[in-house]
């Protein structure tokens, strides 16, 4: 048996993680596609013939949301020791935890900023329609530091954890 | 089921806990508190979003500088067929006369105000802030018909909150009506000249949209309000003394609420515009009177007041435009329209009395789209 980390096993810590990911990043997503969406309504209300200049728009904060899932699919399928989750201690559960955090906080504050940066540019696609390319560099923006905290995610998991990881096996 | 536990504790009325019942109760840490002010954004935008969305698309229909240039150049024809090119047109057609102009121009406000209901989320009061305006001119208009035992001439019919038929009721018994209607009635009762009455109902019309502004919790709405109501004592101030009236008929009939205080404005009663601008100095309002006290005219004065306080207004709506989502950009552009009205109504006025567009021209007030 395999010690534990702070009461909880390795596997508890790793769900625990992989959870937290897709839930932050998941709510984030949820609220910006909210916020685009409530304008972008009112938009088509009055010009319905303006839904695929404002398509983009809505559904770029939903990215987050991809990458919370992301993180938990390869908390699932990538972290797991070879000689099954029972293997795996408390304490390497517990970074593996630590390494979801980017994700599930960058990716909740940054969905829904992004939904509303994303609001405020729809307003310039109802206005000018040869606008829409421009409108979309500004909710991008913030879609950086989404990106970022998915690299850093999947670096710890590589670089720090996975290693950690072959050597149980061995 | 008793609704008692073992202990023989009711916890829904007793209180869940002990450490609650003593009212022990730990406060959140600063951290985890959460402040109003930072989640309104959040709020906002999904409250008035989707009217928000409207409104951008609704906003590229409206009267611009370039066709109003054109609108005070034409002829009356000309203008209708200029007109024609925005929403407002299509409730002017085939008006030849001043009675018709006025009823299109009120039809279109009605709808204009009827779709934005519809988009608004439920308890928004930013609808009643514009209504009230009409209820309090219809008040007006009954109560000045009593006290001088006339017919009622004047009055909005479909615009407003509160409806004709119940002010109509009110006026015979104002407890039946709601505040801040039947306090302006009760008041009404101890005026004895209609330009009393018209102050009076004013000072209650302007104080109860500061309370909707404030209810409404928006700084820039506020800051609207409150101007409106520092223009409005200005004016107050500048008229009585050119009615030559009492310092305690200024200081009841000063609304309190404004920028300036009222012992400030109490301090300029008597003061000549010229004396009342340098008392003002750093003040907002100083460029204002300034350019009124270079007037000769006291008539004028007033009117140009008028005219250059609604622009001042219209500045501070011009300012709501940097909101991207929110109650704001949903006030401004009702407010946008409103002054759309005033300006095509003057424009058709004038052009039936064959009016020079020069002086029309003179008389124009600020647009919000440039």
């Amino acid at each position: 048996m395999v010690e534990a980390f702070g009461g909880l096993s390795g596997l508890h810590w790793a769900l625990l993680g992989a959870a937290v990911a897709v839930i932050g990043g998941g709510a984030g997503s949820g609220m910006g596609i909210t916020y685009v969406a409530n304008v972008a309504g009112g938009i088509l209300t009055e010009m319905p013939e303006r839904f695929g200049p404002l398509l983009p728009l809505v559904v770029i904060p939903g990215t987050q949301g991809i990458y919370g899932f992301i993180t938990g699919v390869l908390v699932i399928f990538i972290m797991e020791p070879s000689a099954g989750w029972a293997a795996l201690p408390g304490a390497l559960g517990f970074q593996i935890f630590l390494a979801c955090l980017p994700v599930a906080f960058v990716c909740f504050v940054t969905g829904a900023y992004q939904g509303l940066t994303a609001a405020g540019a729809a307003g310039m696609v109802a206005k000018r329609r040869e606008e829409m390319g421009r409108s979309l560099v500004l909710p991008a923006l913030v879609e950086t530091y989404a990106v970022l905290s998915l690299i850093v995610t999947i670096l710890m998991f590589f670089i720090v954890i996975s290693p950690e990881i072959s050597k149980l096996a061995s | 089921m008793s609704g008692t536990g073992a202990a023989g504790i009711n916890p829904v009325k007793a209180g869940a806990s002990p450490a609650l019942r003593e009212g022990k109760v730990m406060k959140l840490p600063p951290f985890l508190s959460i402040d109003r002010k930072r989640i309104k954004p959040f709020s906002d935008v999904t409250r008035y979003g989707y009217a928000v969305g409207r409104i951008r698309v609704l906003e590229t229909k409206m009267l611009n500088t370039q066709r109003l240039e054109r609108l005070v150049e034409a002829d009356f024809e000309s203008a209708l067929n200029i007109l024609d090119e925005i929403p407002v047109g299509d409730y002017l057609a085939g008006a030849t006369l001043a009675l018709e102009v006025d009823e299109g121009l009120t039809a279109y406000l009605r709808d204009v105000y009827a779709s934005m209901e519809e988009a608004l989320p439920r308890g928004s009061l930013i609808m009643e802030f514009f209504l009230c305006r009409y209820d309090f001119h219809n008040l007006k208009v009954l109560l000045k018909a009593a006290m001088e035992e006339k017919e009622p001439q004047g009055l909005l019919e479909g615009l407003g909150m509160v409806g004709l038929d119940a002010l109509r009721r009110g006026v015979e018994n104002p407890a039946a009506m709601p505040s801040p209607y039947r306090e302006a009635m009760e008041e009404a009762v101890q005026r004895t000249s209609p330009q009393e009455l018209d102050t009076l109902v004013e000072k209650h019309y302007l104080a109860y949209r500061l309370f909707l502004a404030g209810r409404e919790d928006s700084p820039f709405i506020i800051d609207f309000a409150r101007a409106s109501i520092d223009l409005a004592n200005l004016k107050l101030v500048i008229r009585a003394r050119l009615l030559s009236k009492e310092r305690e008929f200024l200081d009841a009939m000063i609304v309190r609420g404004g920028f300036v205080p009222a012992v400030n404005l109490l301090d300029l009663f008597g003061d000549p515009p010229e004396m009342m601008a340098r008392k003002l100095e750093a003040n907002i309002y100083y460029s204002r009177l300034m350019e009124i006290a270079e007037s000769e005219d006291q008539v004028v004065r007033l009117t140009d007041f008028d005219r250059k306080g609604e622009d001042q207004l219209m500045d501070m709506v011009r300012g709501m435009k940097r909101i991207s989502v929110g109650v704001e950009p949903i006030f401004a552009y009702l407010r946008a329209r409103e002054n759309e009205v005033l300006i095509v109504r003057m424009i058709l006025i004038a052009k039936l009395h064959n009016i020079p567009p020069d002086a029309i021209d003179r008389s124009l007030r600020k647009l919000y789209i440039d």
